[in-house]
């Protein structure tokens, strides 16, 4: 049985050094890749950014011609993002691109919608809060319910007294029948806060892909049906609730095509961005009513676009690439994997091995020779030989547990 | 026999059974006593939104709990054994030294698993009459994770208690504290769903570790 344990306890440490060496070595050489700031300016028709130096502390206003601004004339230059700032030096125009524009026409008009795969990727318990959107008061309220989709339907549960409230749920599954829903519930996304403006309830797609809208409108149910083009699967769902009341949601289909939904007329209008995975990537858009600069990054790229606030349509993008992203950095020569449980990207927990690196053969094969002289004395025998092979393929993770359990 | 090495183990621990008992009740207890004040302050709806909108469970303060439980028990059974060399006279009782450790780490891990249990279960009959099912899973499974930790702990601390050699026990303690320290890495709520079975059947199967340190330890490793 001490055997048994023997390996395992190898077999443990060379995990545990698989993990921690990688980890030590990331934490020391971290280099910071950061992207410049950056939007599209309506004034001057381009990519307006701001570069920030780390090591000068100092930051440099530039387009993407290479044109510098001082920080006064990089607000003018972007009118509708430094809007407030324009009005304090009371020099926010009346007029942009033949459009009137006041201070509260441009806050009505603005938003910024973010999306984050850690967000996406979670547990979520299932619960819905369903705000009333109705109401007769200026804020929202939080329900005194939550519901949940079963297999067949919709169950409200009071949570004062933890008990379903069996009134509310055969009103709310009577008009889930009259509308054909079929269950289960595939996809739903709302914003179950009362710190927002107004409320648009939830957004779902039900069994057969059909996209609903669900609201509590005075206490009754509110349930319609979106026709859209049946080719088009939805997958992710973002209800906007943006003060300009011009969008339902956001959406993204099977094949990462972004879109919109429209208020109040329900026409879901494909956002011409490339491809979007909101599983792995992450997307900020900030908008206004003439353009939106949609930024989309992963942990190598970052892709922004310019689109027509009207049309929806692409105007201009651009692209930064991390410099770094196809070197081989000195881990790859030294680590033949890397074992990692937690990522950016989720807020899950599991073991996760990034790709075995050829590059560190090479050392493998100094540390099985350095590893043959230091045991010369030993006697030949199976676990040495499985420490030999163990030493050739994993390298240095195997290396220093097999000197630690030499004896 | 067995009954006899389960007794002796009982003497020695049960003054910190007690103790270990005592000590969760108490954060248990403090635990629900912060949910009673939130629901009576603020009301249910209040509580519900806490738990739906944030990693946050309530049980935060049982967090290193059960890893103190499980590293205390592992020191009050094989401190003394080894300290007054007991070790050497139980190993040669007319038994199997596998049969004789079995019995010490059965009886330990099985003491946990107790009280554990019982924890959980006080936790869960609360937890049913303020909270949907959902939530009270996503309690549970937040929390199993650093109960896992607990076993952890007495693995490791057995297996070093029982090791022969201070330079091994140096290793193993900083093999157990990296080892102990991934079910710390994510504070997320049910982060761990999907290997929390995985790392309960390692965990159980760790404690088996021990055999090593008995077996160097007879071998008369200086």
């Amino acid at each position: 049985m001490s055997k048994t344990y023997k390996i395992i306890y190898y077999i443990l440490l060379i995990a545990i050094l698989a993990w921690l060496l990688p980890w030590l070595y990331n934490l020391a050489t971290l280099k910071r890749w950061s992207t410049p700031f950056t939007l599209y300016s309506e004034i001057i028709e381009d990519f307006a950014m701001i570069n920030v130096n780390y090591d000068e502390k100092a930051s440099r206003f530039i387009d993407r011609k290479g044109n510098s601004y001082t920080e006064t004339q990089f607000d003018s230059i972007l009118p509708m993002f430094y809007y407030r700032q324009l009005v304090t030096d009371n020099k926010l125009p009346d007029t942009i691109r033949g459009t009137h524009v006041t201070s509260s026409i441009i806050r009505r008009e603005n938003f910024i919608f973010r999306s984050r795969p850690s967000e996406i990727n979670m547990h979520h318990p299932g619960l819905y809060p369903l705000l009333e959107s109705r109401s007769k008061r200026v804020d929202l309220v939080m329900p005194e319910d939550v519901f949940r989709l079963t297999k067949n339907g919709i169950e409200f549960i009071d949570m004062e007294v933890n008990q379903v409230n069996r009134e509310k749920s055969a009103l709310f599954q009577s008009v889930f029948i009259q509308k054909e829903v079929a269950f289960p519930v595939q996809t739903i996304a709302g914003n179950p806060t009362n710190r927002k403006e107004y409320d648009e309830g939830y957004l779902f797609t039900d069994n057969d892909g059909k996209l609903f809208h669900l609201k509590q409108v005075q206490g009754r149910p509110f349930l319609r049906p979106i026709p859209i083009d049946p080719e088009i699967n939805i997958s992710r769902i973002w209800v906007t609730e943006l003060s300009n009341r011009k969008y339902f949601a956001f959406l993204t289909d099977a094949n990462n095509h972004f879109y919109a939904l429209t208020a109040p007329d329900y026409n879901l209008v494909n956002i011409d961005i490339p491809p979007f995975k909101p599983e792995k990537e992450s997307m900020t858009i900030f908008g206004n009513m003439f353009t939106w600069t949609v930024v989309q990054s992963n942990n190598t790229d970052e892709i922004v676009t310019a689109v027509d606030a009207k049309t929806l349509a692409a105007i201009d993008s651009m692209t930064f690439c991390n410099p770094e992203k196809d070197k081989i950095g000195t881990a790859s020569y030294l680590f033949p994997l890397q074992l990692s449980f937690t990522s950016t990207v989720d807020k899950f927990f599991y073991p996760r091995l990034k790709a075995f690196s050829c590059h560190a053969l090479v050392l493998n094969l100094v540390l099985l020779v350095l590893y043959v002289v230091l045991c010369r004395k030993n006697k030949f025998s199976a676990m040495y030989l499985f420490k030999a092979v163990a030493v050739a393929v994993l390298g240095i993770f195997a290396f220093i547990p097999a000197l630690l359990l030499k004896q | 026999m067995i009954k006899a090495i389960l007794y002796k183990e009982w003497i020695k621990t049960r003054y910190l059974f007690l103790l270990l008992a005592i000590i969760l009740v108490a954060f248990t207890a403090y635990c629900q006593l912060r949910i009673g004040k939130v629901v009576s302050l603020r009301g249910a709806a209040h509580l519900w939104e806490i738990l739906l909108t944030r990693d946050h469970t309530f049980h935060e303060t049982m967090r290193y709990v059960p890893l103190f439980s499980g590293i205390l028990l592992a020191l009050f059974q094989f401190v003394p054994e080894m300290q007054q060399k007991r070790l050497k006279l139980c190993l040669h009782l007319p038994l199997p030294q596998s049969r004789i450790m079995g019995t010490m780490l059965g009886f330990g891990v099985n003491l946990l698993m107790a009280l554990f249990v019982a924890t959980y279960l006080i936790i869960g009959l609360y937890l049913y009459h303020v909270l949907a099912p959902e939530l009270i899973s996503r309690i549970l499974l937040t929390m199993l994770p650093w109960f896992v930790a607990g076993f952890a702990g007495y693995a490791f601390v057995a297996f070093t208690v029982l090791e022969p050699t201070w330079r091994r026990r140096l290793l193993n303690v900083l093999a157990g504290v990296a080892f102990i320290r991934i079910f710390y890495l994510s504070s997320y709520a049910e982060a761990y769903n999907q290997v929390i079975v995985w790392l309960l059947i390692i965990t159980l199967a760790l404690v088996g570790f021990s055999f090593l340190s008995v077996s160097r330890f007879k071998d008369g490793v200086q």
